[in-house]
């Protein structure tokens, strides 16, 4: 373990290498970005189909019991 | 004879009055068609959840291979033992390391860690969670 920071010598093919493998790292990232803001979007899609969903059972509810109620009635 | 056997049958039918049969033929397509739309809506979600999941696969795979390039990066950064950087760079300093723990906690510890070791069944969950830990004590470290 280093008590501070100094600076350090990299050769030239490695400093290269590793640039290029920085910008690989920052293509990789910028697309995993992506797909996790295709991932929020499916999850807000997906929660307003839920919640939909939930909307229609309550009116078919609502609808059976006034279905209910006209052939209780006398 | 016949007319013994349709008696019961005829005994059981029952009439109900529907006072607005228009309404009610509105509610009975309406409650369809809301249990269509529903139908609907669970063959919506199944295909999001099949799209999302298909996005994770794609987002591990991604991750797995950001673990292998930061790894290339720390291969190809130079490596130097306490020694080497000694020599070359004298005026370096190094920590100094903790006062030596005694030799039965430490016992303690190792017999601990190989419990633990034993008790996790290897699950991938796991694995990260120690490789996770492996770095947080390398930055530490640092």
């Amino acid at each position: 373990m280093i008590n501070e920071s100094k600076p350090i010598f990299v050769k030239i093919d490695k400093y290269k290498e590793i640039i290029e493998i920085v910008e690989v790292i920052n293509k990789k990232v910028a697309g995993v970005k992506k797909l996790l803001a295709e991932f929020e979007e499916l999850r807000t899609k997906e929660e307003e189909e839920l919640t939909n969903w939930e909307k229609n059972l309550d009116e078919i509810t609502h609808k059976i019991e006034s279905m209910k109620e006209e052939l209780s009635s006398e | 004879m016949a007319e013994e056997q349709q008696e019961p049958q005829g005994q059981q039918d029952f009439f109900v009055c529907v006072q607005n049969p228009k309404n009610f033929r509105r509610n009975l397509l309406e409650s369809s068609k809301n249990t269509l739309f529903i139908l609907k809506q669970i063959y919506t979600v199944k295909q999001i959840r099949e799209t999302k999941h298909e996005i994770m696969d794609k987002v591990v795979d991604e991750l797995k291979e950001l673990k292998i390039l930061a790894q290339k990066i720390d291969e190809l950064m130079p490596q130097h033992t306490r020694e080497e950087l000694k020599k070359l760079v004298p005026e370096i300093e190094f920590k100094k390391k903790s006062a030596p723990r005694k030799e039965k906690s430490l016992l303690k510890e190792k017999e601990e860690l190989a419990q633990q070791i034993q008790a996790q069944p290897g699950s991938d969950m796991e694995r990260l969670a120690s490789a996770l830990s492996d770095i947080e004590k390398k930055l530490q470290n640092l």
